[in-house]
């Protein structure tokens, strides 16, 4: 008779946001690690879709999660944590976004037509690939391009992963006015994309 | 209005609620509407299909387009430096105020020094005489009356009219006056959803079209 093995010990829970959270206001720095860890990749990809720069992206992020840990007392649970960071690192991205306009720093390509490449009313010439990062430039110029109230919430929906509810209540605004910026976003873009680059 | 055995209106614009159709974003009971609604409408089913391809869902090359990913240490040096400001009492930060705020109190100081030479140092001057009090103006039925309300132009800078073409409602909205202060363009201003009104559309006015005019906002906050 085969020996009865004990099953293997499930793997321990991730503890819960809101159990990090109250070890991170207690001064548990392996608490604001793992929150850390947890929400970085996400919160990083909505800065940088917003000001299209590395360094301002991670600065944003920095700022953000100081101000989404410092506040919290206006957080009040009643969306996710993911919801009230996403909302702060979004709106600390736009503003330092505005303040580099300010400031002159318009080294941000506007338009980025290497010159064996296509004007930006141009189809790419058959065969012709563009490299992912200067995709990415084309994306980042497209986006530039939307009002700020519309790329906001089109970030928030599409590289935050955010769904129509949870966008709502990170701005502030009706489910109505989320679908029809995201529409209007979607239509914008295909517009301006359309003859840069294959969706 | 929705005839008998007819589906109900959608939730919204129907390109709005299409697109959200699409990302399935509709809660069951108007995802149920949508689909009723398809079912007897070839075009609004060649719009839905549209509005499928629009969905981020189905851009790949944003997808693989993806910002590039920092280095440890970058992501260590963020970490670090979060750690470091959430220990550091936040130094108040020196801010400018806005032009406008600073003329205001500007305009305000020099109202409170003329009042004060008004009645300081006029009445030294001008020789004594019966002082008859003026009544206060009494302004009925103020619609913002209970309302905190920022005051940025009065009647003499604003021309206050209505818009055209917002469907059956329409929107407060003022045009400066010729020379007067400008107080905001549609570069400035999106006016993207007011309170629901049973004149208005659904979703309500959008923007304004006359090029010029200035959204008028109210604040929502009582005093």
């Amino acid at each position: 008779m085969p020996a009865v093995t004990a099953p293997p010990a499930p793997a321990p829970a991730a503890p819960s946001d809101a159990a990090l959270l109250a070890r991170s206001a207690g001064g548990d720095r392996a608490a604001l690690d793992e929150l850390f860890r947890r929400y970085r990749a996400v919160a990083y990809r909505v800065a940088y879709r917003l000001l299209g720069r590395e360094a301002d992206a991670l600065d944003a992020v920095q700022d953000g999660f100081v101000k989404a840990l410092t506040n919290l007392d206006r957080f009040r649970g009643n969306s996710s944590f993911k919801t009230w960071l996403l909302r702060i690192v979004g709106n600390a991205a736009l503003d330092l976004g505005r303040r580099r306009k300010r400031e002159g720093w318009n080294d941000r390509p506007r338009e980025v037509v290497p010159p064996d490449r296509p004007g930006p009313d141009a189809a790419p010439p058959p065969g012709t690939a563009l490299e992912w990062a200067d995709v990415r430039r084309v994306i980042e110029c497209a986006l530039a391009r939307l009002p700020e109230a519309q790329r906001q919430t089109f970030v928030l929906h599409v590289d935050g992963e955010m769904s129509y509810r949870e966008v709502a209540d990170a701005l502030g605004i009706s489910i109505g006015t989320v679908m029809s910026r995201l529409f209007y976003a979607r239509q914008k873009l295909k517009t301006l994309l359309a003859d840069r680059v294959a969706l | 209005m929705t005839a008998p055995g007819n589906p109900p209106d959608p939730p919204g614009p129907w390109p709005d609620v299409l697109a959200a159709h699409a990302d399935g974003e509709l809660d069951a009971r108007a995802r149920a509407a949508v689909e009723r609604r398809l079912a007897a409408d070839p075009v609004l089913r060649a719009e839905l299909r549209a509005q499928v391809e629009l969905s981020p869902a189905n851009w790949r090359l944003w997808q693989r387009a993806e910002p590039p990913l920092p280095s440890e240490d970058a992501w260590a040096a963020v970490r670090d430096n979060i750690a470091a400001g959430l220990t550091t009492p936040p130094t108040p930060a020196v801010r400018r105020e806005p032009a406008w705020r600073r003329r205001t109190a500007v305009y305000f100081a020099g109202g409170v020094a003329a009042a004060v030479a008004a009645f300081v140092i006029v009445p030294l001057l001008a020789p004594k005489q019966v002082v008859v009090p003026v009544p206060t103006p009494f302004v009925q039925n103020d619609p913002l009356a209970g309302l905190a309300v920022l005051a940025l132009a009065g009647e003499d800078d604003v021309d206050v009219h209505r818009t055209a073409g917002t469907g059956a409602g329409w929107l407060p909205v003022g045009g400066p006056l010729p020379g007067a202060l400008v107080l905001a363009g549609e570069a400035d201003v999106d006016v993207e959803e007011a309170e629901p009104h049973p004149a208005w559309p659904a979703g309500g006015p959008k923007t304004t079209t006359a090029p010029g005019d200035a959204p008028m906002i109210f604040a929502a906050t009582r005093r």
